[in-house]
């Protein structure tokens, strides 16, 4: 391919050699790529600014025979809000890993990276949990694995969410709703309240700008954590470190503020 | 068939475990060795040996030491009320050439990094703040690389030191000496402003 240009965000960073990092970057174009930055550990190198994990750069890479070289890059956000929260920056390594884990190298995913560059903009003013709920839905909607909220996942049949329903039967397994008849056999059904089911499909459709304001109750947004938490582990087969940090860290944050 | 005779490919292949020797410079090494005096040869092995049986972290500050405490924690000339908080011994060994800073150090063997799951618990962290309770230390300075999570953990060390009443300080970030305006790039640029100091 010789020398191409990539815009990307720079999921990865590891110490190589003496003075490189090997990146692992999430590009428009491409995909995930890895490549090497040469040089970038000394003071005088020029790459040093576009490097940085959660930065997003416009790059120019050369391919190389087995890993391809960074030889240019020039930083466009840098997200610097990030190193002045923990909590901002747990959730920011979350959606990063949760993007490592989920694709595989090379496979362009445009909505992807348009996805991540929208919760790291986010993640400055919004509420980071909110922010992390709605680009786990989105992601797993862009992945293919869009959670069935208008019909019975099972047979089919619409089923309309009465509002003195008390709950609505969802199957991790099956990947939606069921209609109370299925959800009765069905194994390993969870209940949710209508508002959790309802908050689900305003995220799925909504721009992500718009989603992430929504005021949600303490016990939906715990009940959308789970969820959420159970259907990426069961269809995308996850168990992304940033995910205890960031328990660890809410609550020692709900313990403080006791 | 064998390349090489038995001993002599043991030796290039331990060698080629190193970081940064290949196949090439491990046999160029290995060559060397057989070369050289006995006794060379005999030290090399020996000084390795030593390294690994001698060498451990102090129990007071982290640092690479062959005694408990190590040299800097138990020299008494030292401006013990000062603490400079390193991420590895390697830049405690940078700070140390200086020959300038004349305080303690503390080395928290890592940084916090949510997607390698390093956490506070896997850091020197509880250390730092038990020294810093015992009421000698005045001020703690941060060095631990300007980095995103470099910073991230300084912020997280600086919020748990500002209650015990210590001054916490971060080192200076900006233009390199040497460096030019014009080739910087604009985080460090935007850095070195916010760090401006009277003349």
């Amino acid at each position: 391919m010789g020398i191409y240009k990539a815009e990307a965000v720079v999921l990865r960073s590891r110490i190589y050699g003496e003075a490189d990092r090997i990146l692992t970057l999430f590009t428009l174009e491409y995909g995930k790529i890895s490549a090497i930055a040469k040089g970038v550990r000394k003071p005088t190198s020029r790459l040093r600014g576009a490097v940085q994990l959660f930065c997003h750069s416009h790059f120019v890479l050369y391919s190389g025979k087995s890993l391809d070289t960074v030889t240019q890059g020039e930083a466009r956000e840098t997200f610097h809000f990030l190193q002045n929260d923990l909590l901002r920056l747990t959730t920011a390594s979350y959606c990063a890993e949760l993007v490592d884990c989920l694709t595989m190298e090379r496979q362009p995913l445009g909505s992807v990276f348009h996805l991540l560059l929208s919760a790291l903009r986010c993640l400055e003013q919004e509420d980071p949990e909110v922010v992390a709920r709605v680009f786990e839905t989105k992601l797993l909607a862009v992945l293919g694995y869009r959670p069935r909220l208008d019909r019975c996942v099972s047979d089919d049949h619409k089923w309309l969410v009465a509002e003195n329903e008390g709950s609505v039967w969802f199957s991790v397994e099956k990947g939606g709703v069921l209609c109370p008849e299925c959800a009765r056999n069905c194994s390993r059904v969870v209940r949710l309240a209508p508002v959790t089911v309802r908050l689900l499909g305003y995220f799925l459709q909504a721009p992500f700008a718009r989603a992430v304001k929504v005021k949600i109750p303490r016990e939906n947004l715990a009940e959308l954590e789970s969820l959420l938490r159970s259907y990426l582990t069961y269809h995308g087969e996850v168990n992304p470190r940033a995910r205890e940090f960031l328990e660890t860290l809410l609550r020692k944050n709900s313990e403080n503020s006791l | 068939m064998n390349l090489y005779p038995e001993p002599l490919a043991l030796l290039i292949e331990c060698l080629q475990k190193l970081p940064g020797i290949g196949p090439k410079t491990a046999q160029r090494l290995a060559l060397h060795l057989l070369h050289v005096p006995l006794e060379e040869a005999e030290t090399l092995a020996q000084a390795i040996l030593d390294a690994r049986e001698k060498v451990f972290f102090c129990s007071v500050c982290g640092n690479l030491t062959d005694v408990d405490p190590c040299h800097i924690c138990q020299d008494e000339t030292r401006d013990r009320s000062l603490i400079c908080v390193v991420e590895w011994p390697r830049d405690l060994f940078a700070l140390e050439r200086t020959r300038e800073y004349r305080g303690l150090y503390h080395v928290l063997h890592g940084v916090l990094s949510p997607m390698d799951g390093i956490g506070p618990d896997d850091l020197k962290i509880a250390e730092l703040l038990h020294r810093v309770k015992d009421g000698q230390i005045k001020e703690v300075i941060l060095a631990l690389n300007p980095s995103v999570e470099g910073e991230a953990t300084a912020l997280y060390l600086s919020q748990l030191l500002k209650p015990l009443g210590v001054k916490v300080t971060r080192i200076a970030h900006g233009l390199p000496v040497g460096g030019e305006l014009e080739f910087a790039d604009t985080a460090t640029l935007s850095r070195a402003f916010l760090g401006r100091s009277e003349i």
